[in-house]
């Protein structure tokens, strides 16, 4: 082992200074571990000292953890909710990223509960108005349950796509900088997301006027779209995953509604092609999570 | 940026910081991320839980900046946060889940005997003694003894089991004994080394 002793040299006290090449060679990992511990003792109580090995850190890295700091100090503790989750091992920078996600904010959510609350009262209109004894019996409040039926899934979409588009996502910048796996990042906000929709979609499924097994029958159609757009991501950009898989559910929607039996999206056909897209979609994810690791974040 | 707000010193930013005041952290980040991000750095080579442990650290300063009793040095305070936090994040990173109290108490760091030692070193016997250790042997006396870890953390941090850091220790310290009381290879003809500086 090449080292450099100098047993007659004094030990150098707070008046003296290590070089500036000895510094840089501490900071870069260029000298030997034993001088690098002398050097450390010395910089450990010396600010002079410290500043001059700052200057050796990558000022982009350390701005970057400077805006990721302030950024985490901007978001507040949330309530017990939050303390719960955090006290069940969940790491609190993961529950403040999940709560930075746009999708879960409040003005979000109101927004889901506005839309849901419009076309369930458009149902509930067609289900009193549409003049009794029509094409069909049952056509009547199926034709109304139509933009319900468009928009519930959709609905659930849009909160998942809020989970990793990066225009949706205020936070989207805190959570590619932040250390640790973007994919767990992703389907945790996804998860979230997507139970914080479906929610009040299912709710609203209750209220309104139509076949009783309606609020689980939109259980398959979500998770299937949401799916589906996770397993696009991983072969093309954010956006266009979404746009693709919300056209791809409203499409067929409205082809049924114009023909007049829009109940039938999601009826056992439509529910055994959820389940299969569902099944195709996760298995798509999970063999390409390595692309979701990196490419959600395009 | 408020005008002198780098002006304050360490003890008044932190008193700052308890008070809520964001800019006294962004000043307190500026003086101290730099030289703990190298610090770290030489205890894990991953950029990514470095930096985690960085933010972490201000992060609990922020939160608890009531922890510093208002004795002792500022880098001292941080870096006995920076090290646990650094442990956590690696911790973390490997998968371990562990309980931890809601705000975990950081135990007060003083500038011990073991750092006044140290400072040059690598002019003494000790120094030549420490520098024939193998790497492993230091970085285990380097976690337990300098850093005070508990044999627990340094396993963490070594990425070792907990008992490999002691036998490690211990034969750590048995190299040392031998090699000190081996006056004469110690007392080798050595050049001069001409790195530290007078100011």
């Amino acid at each position: 082992m090449t080292r450099i002793f100098d047993p007659p040299e004094p030990v150098a006290g707070a008046n003296r200074h290590p070089s500036a090449d000895l510094l840089a060679g501490y900071a870069d990992r260029g000298i030997d571990e034993v001088v690098a511990w002398s050097v450390e003792a010395h910089v450990a109580s010396c600010a002079e000292c410290r500043t001059t090995v700052s200057a050796h850190v990558d000022g982009e890295r350390l701005a970057r953890n400077r805006s990721v700091l302030l950024a985490l100090t901007a978001i507040p503790d949330g309530g017990w909710g939050w303390r719960l989750a955090w006290r069940c091992g969940i790491p609190d920078h993961l529950l403040r990223l999940v709560a930075a996600t746009s999708s879960l904010r409040r003005s979000w959510l109101l927004a889901v509960v506005g839309v849901l609350t419009v076309v369930t009262g458009e149902a509930v209109l067609v289900h009193h108005l549409w003049p009794p004894g029509g094409v069909s019996p049952h056509g009547a409040s199926a034709a109304g349950l139509a933009p319900f039926l468009l928009f519930g899934p959709l609905l659930v979409l849009a909160g998942v796509a809020g989970a990793f588009v990066p225009a949706l996502d205020p936070s989207y910048r805190l959570a590619v900088a932040a250390p640790f796996s973007s994919l767990t990042l992703l389907l945790v906000r996804a998860l979230s997301a997507l139970v914080a929709a479906l929610v009040p979609v299912v709710c609203a499924a209750f209220v309104i006027p139509g076949p009783v097994w309606l609020p689980a029958a939109l259980l398959l159609p979500s998770l299937a779209v949401c799916a589906l757009a996770l397993a696009a991501v991983t072969a093309v950009g954010p956006v266009r995953a979404v746009v693709v898989s919300g056209v791809l559910w409203a499409v067929p929607v409205v082809l049924l509604a114009l023909g007049r039996s829009p109940l039938e999206t999601v009826q056992s056909h439509g529910q055994a092609f959820c389940a299969v897209v569902l099944v195709v979609a996760a298995g798509v994810v999970f063999i390409r999570r390595d692309r979701l690791e990196m490419g959600w974040a395009r | 940026m408020r005008p002198g707000a780098d002006g304050r010193d360490d003890v008044a930013l932190l008193r700052s910081v308890a008070g809520g005041d964001e800019e006294a952290l962004a000043a307190l980040y500026d003086r101290h991320a730099g030289w703990l991000t190298v610090r770290l750095t030489r205890r894990c080579a991953r950029p990514d839980v470095v930096d985690h442990a960085v933010q972490d650290t201000f992060l609990a300063v922020w939160r608890d900046a009531n922890a510093y009793r208002g004795d002792g040095d500022v880098a001292a305070f941080l870096w006995g946060i920076g090290i646990r936090r650094l442990i956590d994040a690696i911790r973390r990173d490997s998968g371990t889940k562990r309980w931890r109290p809601w705000r975990s108490t950081e135990p007060e760091v003083v500038v011990s005997a073991e750092n006044q030692v140290l400072v040059g070193i690598e002019h003494g016997h000790l120094g030549q003694a420490l520098a024939e250790l193998s790497p492993e042997l230091r970085a285990a006396l380097q976690a337990t003894v300098l850093d005070g870890l508990t044999c627990a953390e340094a396993a963490i941090l070594l990425g070792v089991a907990e008992g490999t850091v002691k036998s490690r220790c211990h034969r750590a310290r048995a190299a040392l004994r031998t090699a000190l009381a081996d006056q004469p290879r110690a007392l080798t003809h050595l050049p001069r080394n001409q790195a530290w500086e007078t100011p």
